[in-house]
């Protein structure tokens, strides 16, 4: 009984700490990308409220679809608080309104029927808020210096319950497969998806026409049963970071796949999962891109960093976001899969070579 | 960290797992909610008895004024939204109207508490397309088609089948059903 109790203090309290600087960098990537990715959803009032189908939800009260007035307010709210999550103003206020304002805008692009699955882009920054990803390389920091190293406490356990969230919300996409045929050696369900997708959604590119040609079994059997595997493997692993990292590495080639073959990028798990890497290992490869950063925090001032959240709103709102791509495919989405691909093949030869050069100590490296 | 902030912690875990239970109930009874900590499950093999891969489809096809004809693809019709959401859009919106009637009657308290849920489902039941979904269809064909005035618009509802063991993907199609949409 006591080693139970144990283990599950050790699991919340000790298993995924981190430090603060490492924390920080994250969240200049985070922010970053979501300044890719804002706006979003201002194509819903293009549609009448005739096509108002909501899911089991906050909508489900409403009959209709509200004004094209309130996707731009809480747009351009969304962006100046992606500005100031970047430079780490006012982080935890930022991070919690950015959350809410997406969660504001998705409940009605999902009022259509159907459900994209970036939960993760809501749920990092409520999450890390509490990680303390405001107090490593941000104006917060500067302004108030760290409390002592208790932070440490606060940090591992909200790593740990991103990863059990991801944890579980991966096995909610592995049982179903499980379920429902994809480990019957006879039937091909990844194939099978990829010829709905080409056919029905009309994602049809180079990659899944080449794919589609190949009619070996094994071939296709390997794709369905490593899905599964890969999925189910987050919450089986979650217990031991090292463990848990690997899967997160595995998972980004995964990802990548997706990606190249059926265009649908899943960000936010990337996102999710680039939580647990040691960020901090930038400091000794980019120090003076770190330390540039750092003086850019001394000479800006919270009203600077303000003004300049509303002027990218204003432009992002008035002219469009320069860098969103028009195209239907998203290829900041497939560009950010295949530096994840990169960034986890480092990591693997990294452990393995870890592993071959000192077998004992190799589960101390993966941490 | 004290104890009690400790145990509060260990509370949210606990709440976190055990929410996965009606979680799962509301899955089964009502669908998918919003938010939830779910990933696309893209279940089953959608392969039929025979061993052929086997999925709806739908093709949209517009009769013009003046005698012409055009075809539009779901993706082109709804290229405002993303192509993520094509597929429910058209099964809700305009596929043929289900042949039995379990829409939630008007002044029940459930259609009272939910109108949202209440109102997209008598649309979805309904046999001739609401004002509001005909006056959007004509706009977009206008935008599609400029300067031809459409008079009906077929919704062909058909399966892609695909032979498994044909060397390259080539769909066979068994209609299913055919919505008609007559314009003034």
């Amino acid at each position: 009984m006591t080693v139970k109790r144990w283990s599950v203090d050790r699991f919340i309290f000790e298993e995924y700490k981190t430090n603060a600087s490492g924390l920080g960098i994250y969240r200049i990537l985070f922010a970053a990308y979501i300044l890719i990715y804002l706006p979003q959803q201002l194509w819903v009032p293009d549609f009448p409220d005739s096509f108002f189908n909501p899911p089991f939800g906050l909508t489900l009260f409403f009959t209709g679809f509200p004004g094209v007035l309130y996707f731009y307010l809480l747009n351009g709210v969304a962006i100046v608080a992606a500005v100031c999550l970047l430079f780490g103003y006012k982080t935890r206020v930022a991070s919690i309104g950015f959350s809410l304002l997406l969660l504001g805008c998705n409940y009605w692009a999902y009022s259509f029927g159907k459900i994209n699955h970036d939960i993760p882009l809501i749920l990092i920054p409520l999450i890390m808020q509490r990680a303390g990803w405001g107090n490593g390389y941000s104006m917060d920091a500067k302004r108030m210096p760290a409390d002592g190293g208790k932070e440490g406490d606060a940090t591992a356990w909200s790593l740990a319950l991103l990863a059990i969230i991801v944890g579980i919300a991966m096995m909610s996409a592995a049982v179903p497969k499980a379920t429902s045929g994809w480990l019957d050696p006879h039937s091909y369900a990844i194939r099978a998806h990829m010829l709905y997708n080409v056919f029905v959604t009309g994602r049809s590119n180079w990659f899944a026409e080449r794919m589609l040609r190949v009619n070996e079994g094994v071939f296709w059997k390997f794709f369905d049963y490593s899905t599964v595997m890969i999925e189910a493997a987050f919450l089986l692993t979650v217990f031991r970071r090292g463990a848990f990292r690997v899967v997160c590495a595995l998972a980004c080639f995964f990802h990548l796949g997706i990606a190249l073959t059926m265009e649908i990028a899943f960000v936010g798990n990337i996102l999710a999962y680039a939580a647990f890497s040691e960020w901090s290992a930038l400091e000794h490869y980019a120090g003076g891109l770190l330390r540039l950063w750092n003086r850019i925090l001394d000479s800006i001032s919270p009203a600077w960093v303000l003004s300049s959240g509303v002027t990218v709103a204003f432009i992002y709102l008035r002219f469009g976001n320069p860098l969103q791509l028009p195209q239907e495919w998203d290829p900041v989405g497939v560009a950010i899969c295949a530096l994840s691909a990169l960034v986890a093949m480092v990591f693997l030869i990294g452990l393995v070579r870890n592993w071959i050069h000192n077998p004992i100590r190799s589960a101390d490296s993966v941490r | 960290m004290t104890p009690k902030q400790k145990f509060r912690i260990k509370l949210l875990f606990a709440a976190v797992i055990l929410w996965q239970l009606p979680q799962s109930i509301i899955i089964a009874r009502f669908g998918e909610p919003y938010p939830a900590l779910v990933m696309p499950g893209f279940a089953g093999t959608m392969v039929d008895r025979d061993g052929n891969i086997r999925f709806g489809n739908v093709k949209c096809k517009v009769l013009f004024k003046d005698g012409r004809v055009g075809w539009v693809s779901a993706y082109d019709l709804l290229s405002q939204a993303p192509s993520s959401h094509h597929g429910s859009i058209m099964a809700h919106m305009f596929s043929p109207p289900p042949v039995t009637n379990d829409e939630w009657q008007p002044d029940s308290l459930k259609a009272r508490l939910f109108p949202g849920r209440a109102l997209s489902q008598i649309r979805h039941a309904q046999k001739e397309l609401d004002s509001q979904t005909k006056e959007w269809l004509k706009r977009r064909l206008r935008v599609l088609f400029p300067s031809q005035q459409p008079y009906l618009v077929s919704f062909v509802w058909y399966n892609d089948v695909f032979n498994v063991n044909q060397r390259s993907p080539a769909a066979k199609e068994e209609p299913t059903g055919v919505r008609e949409v007559r314009f003034e």
